[in-house]
């Protein structure tokens, strides 16, 4: 069982289903590939994130830009600079709305929620919401410059 | 199996106008938005109130309530709450074209998470620049499209310098005495 804390409250995840997993690593797949070798940044699955105060936050999976020093055995001060969330059914509203707050509050500058089901990826930036879907491309020529992939290639089999 | 209808918007608004619910059309697919409850309702009402009084003192525009905007292709979407800054005339009788500059959201438990983002989405998508999603349950407001803070609670301030330079209120008095 893991667990987040909100402000001092602990909040337990609840265990993710197979369709949670192929995405998230396909993801993460494409981004580590992607960066490896390009000193653009680093990307990790399931790392918490102290990101102020009592609150503790684990995005499925974080990008953190090059030039941030993460020590390598201790809880990173502070949020990643894009945050993915794969979506649940059990997932309400104002748990991922009050995750991405969080998230934004702490010096995130994106947060991409991406929802199996629906095959649709939301991008949540400081300016506004888009959405992704299809053959459409998932870039972030900011924090990212270089990457992209089509939208369904995340959902496709393994 | 059965296809989708897809509907244009000239279609959609030869519907005839249901009673007690409302109709969007999201990229030509019909959708039913049910009625709020009565929390939804009063805390939608109450805002409403406060920003129309707000916006026609101070002359920054217009604020309306459960009014159908014609976001872009077929997608019209009906945001509880919408302010449109002054400057831009709405049509007094056709579908206003485009996103009101404000669309506030109020939150039933009913309401899905991806339901809510593509919504967000599409306002965002057709020139909105800031939406609030209000949650009378947990008494919090969340606010999409600004470089800022994005939860606001208890004594903190619901402001919007940009749009709404002088409007402040503090949200708890937002949800006072909501049931």
């Amino acid at each position: 069982m893991r667990y987040e804390l909100a402000e001092g409250e602990l909040i337990s995840l609840s265990p993710t289903m197979p369709e949670h997993h192929d995405v998230r690593d396909t993801l993460l797949v494409a981004l580590r590939n992607f960066l490896a070798g390009r000193g653009l940044g680093r990307v990790w699955s399931e790392q918490a994130f102290h990101l102020f105060g009592d609150t503790v936050r684990i995005p499925d999976i974080a990008f953190v830009r090059a030039g941030r020093s993460i020590e390598p055995r201790q809880l990173p001060e502070g949020a990643p600079d894009l945050a993915v969330e794969v979506i649940s059914p059990s997932n309400t509203p104002r748990e991922i709305d009050r995750r991405i707050s969080d998230y934004f509050a702490a010096g995130c500058r994106r947060v991409w929620l991406v929802y199996p089901e629906h095959r649709e990826v939301y991008v949540h930036g400081l300016a506004g919401v888009v959405c992704r879907r299809g053959d459409e491309l998932l870039e972030d020529p900011e924090l990212i410059p270089g990457f992209s992939v089509k939208a369904s290639s995340l959902f496709e089999p393994a | 199996m059965a296809t989708k209808t897809l509907l244009t918007v000239e279609e959609f608004l030869r519907l005839p106008e249901p009673l007690d619910f409302a109709y969007e059309l999201v990229e030509g697919e019909l959708i039913t938005v049910s009625p709020g409850m009565f929390r939804h309702n009063q805390v939608r009402d109450r805002l409403l109130r406060l920003l129309a009084a707000f916006v026609e003192e101070h002359r920054l525009g217009t604020v309306v309530s459960e009014q159908s905007f014609h976001l872009f292709g077929n997608t019209v979407r009906v945001p509880d709450v919408a302010f449109v800054r002054s400057g831009r005339t709405l049509p007094p009788d056709k579908l206003p074209e485009g996103a009101p500059d404000l669309a506030i959201e109020v939150i039933s438990p009913t309401n899905t998470l991806r339901e809510m983002d593509r919504r967000v989405s599409d306002f965002f998508g057709a020139g909105c620049k800031r939406v609030w999603l209000v949650y009378p349950e947990h008494r919090e407001i969340y606010i999409r499209g600004a470089a800022i803070e994005v939860c606001r609670r208890g004594d903190d301030l619901l402001e919007d310098p940009e749009l709404l330079p002088g409007f402040s209120v503090k949200v708890s008095s937002l949800f006072g005495d909501v049931s």
